[in-house]
């Protein structure tokens, strides 16, 4: 019966007129992901036991400008949840923190202890928005003793898998990303908010929907065995963000078998949603950014950025 | 002051057709009829249906004026006045109140060869002013009253003049009648009470049975004779009685709804079993979901039986529309707590479903169609002892779903649902009655969506929701003797549950349930009855899953859609085995009091635990009119499914315990006007809890519960000569959980501290009805967001919830109404109806739809203004 419920709800969301804003709109900045590349083989996202791996938290932003954040990470085992958000089964082995807020992303290089037998190991921390991060001296499994004393709060996790069976996991890439037949290569310079002096593909106001071809190089999909045992193909995530306008959906998947290309359909924004919006694009045309993240379900993750003119007709 | 008018009807001639004289047609008919004249038509005059009495002018009230209006009246086709005109006057205020008064008059219109016809009569309204009648004396018990009608079994023809003897328990009272022409009898002015009643009909033989008469109510029976005097058996009582009879109580609290209501409430669509929604103690069921929230239950804790078989599945589409068709339907008898040791295996509340026998006098049919569904009844004759019915119902929303929902969703096959009835009854003999029921119902939904549907990538491919189930059951009802009878019933129930989401959830049951139960009651002495039987529940289930570990049912507060694993795909498969006996003695210990005490005794198969409930009920009639109650009972519940599944629970799990408690009375105001209200507490213990985390053993038995409250009820019945009835119903309640040892209360998730629902149907002049039904709830609790979360793995954000359901949704309300006109022709009707949910269009908030990111929201409302027109004949 909850599962007619979420169906019905579902289908309430899709018939009503007030919606929310869709993940694949970008107002304001949010991190999409980690980077994890073991250290001296960076192309490698999953540590062996004694190695370290370096990770960067990835933040897309409408300007291309990071806003300031302050952070605090542990590393612990994970606790063996099969519901809700991951934590720590036990006490951090370690912490790092980054308390005054910085226009930096928050990295850590964390080296996994060479005895360590769990299948996982789980960073967990929180982030305060342009905030400090306001750390206790005991810290606990729960939220390691760290909350923000200001700024937007934002509790944050990421579970590495640790590769005990030689297997690794290579970041996965975009090789090409094509628009009207072209490679498309432009991007915007943090902080412009205009086409003034920039080379950008164009687009009109009320235009119709474009097709925008992305495709993966052949080694990013990549064989593994599977937790029972059988062997598979990666399947690959597109998860397709913008500034403005709206996608068609806001994924898509290359998980056929040999399939390395797929479309995002983008459609540039509408005069009522840019009037509802309190935009006013000038003669000198709107820079529109474009992320395309790219994830492998098994820690892989690459971002790429694009940028766009938008102009009135 | 009082006043009465007397009448006089006289015909000033032949009908004729006034509206249309001056008309070519009206030309036309006039040569028609002189042409028939010769083949001598018979031309019936109109007969007064109804008669509305003249509001007595107020001046003349006061004066004690008396005076005669002459009119000449004008009745159309249809029985209503189209028109009427003063043809001696009485002086301009009682002109004005006898035309007003006549105009609203109906008729059975005159008629020739058969056919009816327009016709003008004259007619007289006497006002005859009269004294003041004195208020009744406030201590006088209110009578009770027994009337009914003697049918031939075979061919339902009315037996005439048959003698009809009623006496008394003690013996005080005995009266006798004839039953006029129409077989019908009355007995008025009767104290409360028990009464034999014995019918003697010359050669269609004789029939006896017990009646309970309760004060200010009219009990209406009826009775068919076999027809077979040769045979002593065929003086017996036999299974006419139609279910207007209420069986004993052995209940602290039973709300009935008898047939005449059933269909007609507002707000219903015409849905019997929509109605139970609007009994005092039963919540309001959030948009979508169809769930029975009885006094702060779990939807889960609360079970429907039609004919003593539960059903898996109440409505279609989570609220839709019910899935049997509501004109089979006796009655639905509620019981909201303290319920009788014949149910077990619920902690909650039972929805009692009779099914009626399916008429014997011909071929009876009713075909209906409306913008949500379309259905069509037959009932049929197959001789003398046996009768059929069957039934089906399709929906029609799937045809204009598509207009509704954007083409970016490709939807493929939007909600479609039907279900299917087919009874037949048997009467072997006097004694004996064999009724055979299959009926069943299928929903399918599905959505095809090859890319990720909204902000979850988990979630794309199709996602589809399909329900099916049949039951079939065989009953057996026999009158051993005067004093002692039994049933026994054996159903076989195949249930498929299917639910799907891409890859990421797939949920397929497939469930054989066997449902059996065999009672015997036995009268042991004048006072004392007895009650015994079995209760079987069993059959072989498989079940394949593959998604999220399974939650706790409520209290999880907001979910995320992000932060759940998907665990191994899980194939099993088992029997169930729910065997029960319970035991009944219902004694009259005095005259106004009486004790019911309950036990029952059930095994759970896969807990391998037995539990035994004593139950305790008494009633106390206080005055004829007023009745006391009281009741206390144990009350337990097997683990669902899930949670004590080896695989996906804890297989350790022990069964879920409540005792119930309540008291309360009932008040008889005046003939089919009761109010009554009712107290309970309720306290919940092992009740099954998730672990954090969804840990192993995933669920333990740490929780408990507490629920206490007060309802108001008021009921008009639909007796004969009202115009209207209604339903007036509040609730005052409060339903906590403490999930953890040592932990807070918390709300549950659907508690409403208020629940006011009114309700009233009005029957208008011209077969015109309409009706409303308004209602008035405090919102359920929700869990607000205290802080969100990020997963960095998949990009998605999770809530973190603050205290669970600390905070409450805006309050509910709604006004639905519904309108009627019917068409009453020689062997059929036609009606047309209007029946719009939620008028005034409010937007009651259901729940809240999060960002993505769970940093705003909006509101989500519950169903806008949905007006339906539909239509449908009867036969």
């Amino acid at each position: 019966m909850r599962s007619v419920s979420i169906l019905l709800a579902a289908l309430a969301l899709i018939g009503c007129g007030e919606t929310l804003d869709p993940r694949s709109l970008l107002t304001e900045q949010r991190p999409v992901g980690v980077i994890s590349s073991v250290e001296g083989d960076p192309t490698r996202s999953n540590p062996r036991p004694g190695e370290t791996v370096n990770l960067e938290w990835v933040s897309v932003q409408p300007s291309g400008e990071h806003l300031p954040i302050g952070w605090a990470v542990g590393y612990c085992r994970p606790a063996p949840v099969t519901v809700g958000f991951a934590f720590c089964g036990e006490m951090p082995f370690d912490l790092d923190a980054q308390p005054e807020p910085s226009a930096e992303p928050p990295r850590q290089q964390v080296t996994i202890p060479a005895d360590y037998e769990g299948s996982s190991l789980l960073v967990t921390g929180v982030f305060c928005l342009e905030g400090t991060v306001d750390l206790l001296a005991q810290p606990n499994p729960e939220d390691l003793g760290a909350s923000c004393q200001s700024g937007d709060p934002l509790l944050v996790t990421y579970v590495i898998a640790i590769d005990h069976d030689d297997a690794p996991n290579r970041i996965p890439e975009l090789e090409e990303i094509s628009l009207r037949g072209e490679p498309w290569t432009a991007t915007a310079p943090a902080g412009s908010a205009t086409c003034e002096g920039l080379s950008l593909p164009e687009f009109r106001v009320e235009g119709d929907e474009e097709e925008i071809l992305l495709r993966a190089t052949a080694a990013s999909r990549e064989r593994f065995t599977n937790a029972e045992g059988m062997e598979e193909v990666e399947d690959l995530e597109n998860e397709l963000i913008a500034t403005a306008g709206s996608w068609g959906s806001g994924f898509v998947f290359m998980e056929d078998e040999g399939v390395l290309e797929e479309f995002g359909e983008w459609t540039p924004p509408t005069q009522e949603r840019l009037n509802d919006d309190g935009i006013d694009i000038g003669p000198e045309g709107m820079v529109v950014r474009f992320f395309f993240v790219l994830r492998d379900g098994r820690d892989g993750f690459a971002i790429t950025e694009r940028a766009a003119c938008v102009r009135t007709p | 002051m009082r006043n009465r008018a007397l009448l006089t009807l006289a015909l000033l001639g032949a009908p004729f057709a006034l509206p249309a004289a001056l008309s070519p047609a009206f030309a036309q008919e006039q040569s028609e009829a002189a042409e028939e004249e010769q083949a001598a038509p018979v031309l019936l005059p109109p007969e007064l249906l109804e008669f509305v009495e003249a509001q007595y002018p107020e001046g003349a009230a006061t004066d004690g004026q008396e005076a005669a209006v002459e009119m000449a009246i004008t009745i159309g086709v249809d029985g209503s006045v189209t028109d009427a005109e003063v043809l001696v006057s009485a002086g301009q205020a009682f002109d004005e109140a006898a035309l007003d008064a006549v105009r609203r008059f109906v008729f059975r219109p005159a008629t020739r060869d058969g056919e009816p016809i327009p016709s003008r009569v004259g007619y007289r309204y006497v006002f005859e002013f009269q004294e003041p009648e004195l208020p009744p004396e406030p201590e006088a018990p209110l009578p009770g009253m027994l009337e009914g009608q003697i049918l031939d079994q075979g061919d339902g023809r009315a037996i005439a003049r048959a003698t009809v003897l009623l006496e008394s328990e003690d013996g005080a009272i005995q009266r006798e009648v004839i039953a006029d022409e129409e077989g019908r009898f009355s007995f008025p002015e009767l104290p409360a009470g028990s009464y034999l009643l014995q019918i003697s009909a010359d050669e269609m033989g004789g029939a006896e049975g017990l009646e309970e008469i309760r004060a200010g109510e009219a009990t209406t029976v009826t009775y068919r004779l076999a027809g077979s005097a040769e045979e002593d058996e065929a003086t017996q009582y036999i299974f006419g009685a139609t279910g207007v009879v209420e069986r004993p109580p052995r209940e602290v609290t039973r709300r009935t709804i008898g047939r005449e209501e059933l269909t007609r409430i507002p707000g219903t669509r015409g849905d019997a079993l929509r109605a139970v929604e609007l009994l005092p103690g039963v919540a309001r069921p959030p948009f979508g979901s169809g769930n029975l929230i009885i006094r702060g239950s779990s939807p889960r804790d609360s079970q429907t039986f039609i004919e003593g078989v539960p059903v898996p599945l109440l409505y279609h589409f989570g609220g839709l529309t019910s899935i049997i068709n509501s004109r089979l339907l006796e009655q639905i008898d509620f019981y909201p707590g303290n319920f009788s040791a014949r149910y077990g295996r619920k902690l909650g509340g039972i929805v009692e479903v009779g099914l009626r026998d399916p008429r014997n006098d011909g071929i009876h049919g009713v075909a209906e169609l409306s913008a949500i569904d379309a259905s069509l009844l037959a009932e049929f004759s197959l001789g003398d002892n046996l009768s059929g019915a069957f039934g089906f119902r399709r929906s029609t929303i799937d045809f204009v779903f598509n207009q509704v929902v954007p083409d970016s969703i490709g939807v493929t096959a939007a909600p479609v649902y039907y279900d299917y009835q087919g009874f037949l009854t048997w009467r072997p003999s006097e004694r004996d009655r064999v009724r055979f029921f299959a009926y069943g119902a299928s929903d399918r939904f599905e959505i095809v969506a090859d890319d990720a549907l909204g902000d979850n990538a988990e979630i794309r491919g199709d996602i589809g929701l399909t329900t099916r189930f049949t039951v079939l059951n065989l009953e057996w009802e026999r009158k051993v003797d005067a004093d002692t009878d039994f049933d026994v019933s054996l159903a076989w129930n195949p249930t498929n549950l299917n639910f799907g989401v891409g890859d990421f959830i797939n949920f397929d049951l497939e469930l054989h349930q066997i449902t059996g139960r065999a009672e015997v009651r036995h009268r042991a002495t004048r006072g004392v009855r007895l009650i015994a039987g079995v209760d079987l529940n069993m059959g072989p289930y498989e079940l394949n899953y593959t998604g999220p570990a399974p939650r706790t049912s409520e209290g999880d507060g907001v979910q995320g859609p992000t932060n759940i694993e998907i665990g191994d795909p899980i194939r099993e498969s088992g029997f169930v085995t729910r065997p029960a006996f319970y035991f009944e003695s219902d004694m009259q210990l005095a005259e106004p009091w009486k004790v019911i005490m309950g036990l029952r005794l059930d095994y759970d198969g896969q807990t391998e635990e037995f539990s035994f409930d004593p139950r305790l009920v008494t009633l106390l009639s206080v005055t004829p009119s007023l009745r006391l109650k009281a009741g206390v009972g144990l009350f337990s519940q097997p683990p669902e499914f899930q949670e004590s599944s080896a695989t996906l629970g804890n297989p350790n799990l022990e069964t879920l315990r409540s005792v119930h408690t309540s008291a309360g009375f009932e008040y008889d105001i005046a003939p089919g006007i009761e109010v009554g209200v009712d107290g309970f507490y309720k306290y919940l213990w092992d009740r099954v809890i998730g672990t954090e985390g969804g840990l192993a053993p995933r669920f333990t038995n740490g929780g408990i519960g507490r629920i206490y409250g007060a309802e108001i009820s008021g009921r008009i019945t639909p007796i004969e000569g009202r115009k209207f009835f209604g339903y007036l119903s509040y609730t005052l309640m409060r339903s906590e959980r403490r999930d953890r040892e040592g932990g807070p209360w918390r709300l549950f998730d659907f508690d409403q501290t208020h629940i006011l629902t009114l309700s009233m149907v009005y029957k208008l002049p011209k077969n015109w009805e309409i009706g409303g039904t308004f209602r008035l709830v405090s919102g359920n609790p929700t869990t607000p967001i205290s802080n969100r979360g990020f997963n960095a793995n998949n990009g998605g954000y999770f809530p973190l919830n603050g205290p669970i359901n600390s905070i409450r949704n805006p309050y509910f309300h709604r006004l639905d109404l519904r309108v009627e006109k019917q068409w009453h022709f020689d062997s059929w009707k036609l009606a047309l109806f209007l029946d719009i949910q939620n008028v005034y269009n409010r937007q009651n908030q259901e729940n809240l739809a999060w960002r993505f990111d769970f940093r705003n929201n909006i509101p989500i409302s519950g169903l806008p203004i949905i007006p339906a027109i539909g239509i449908r004949g009867e036969l």
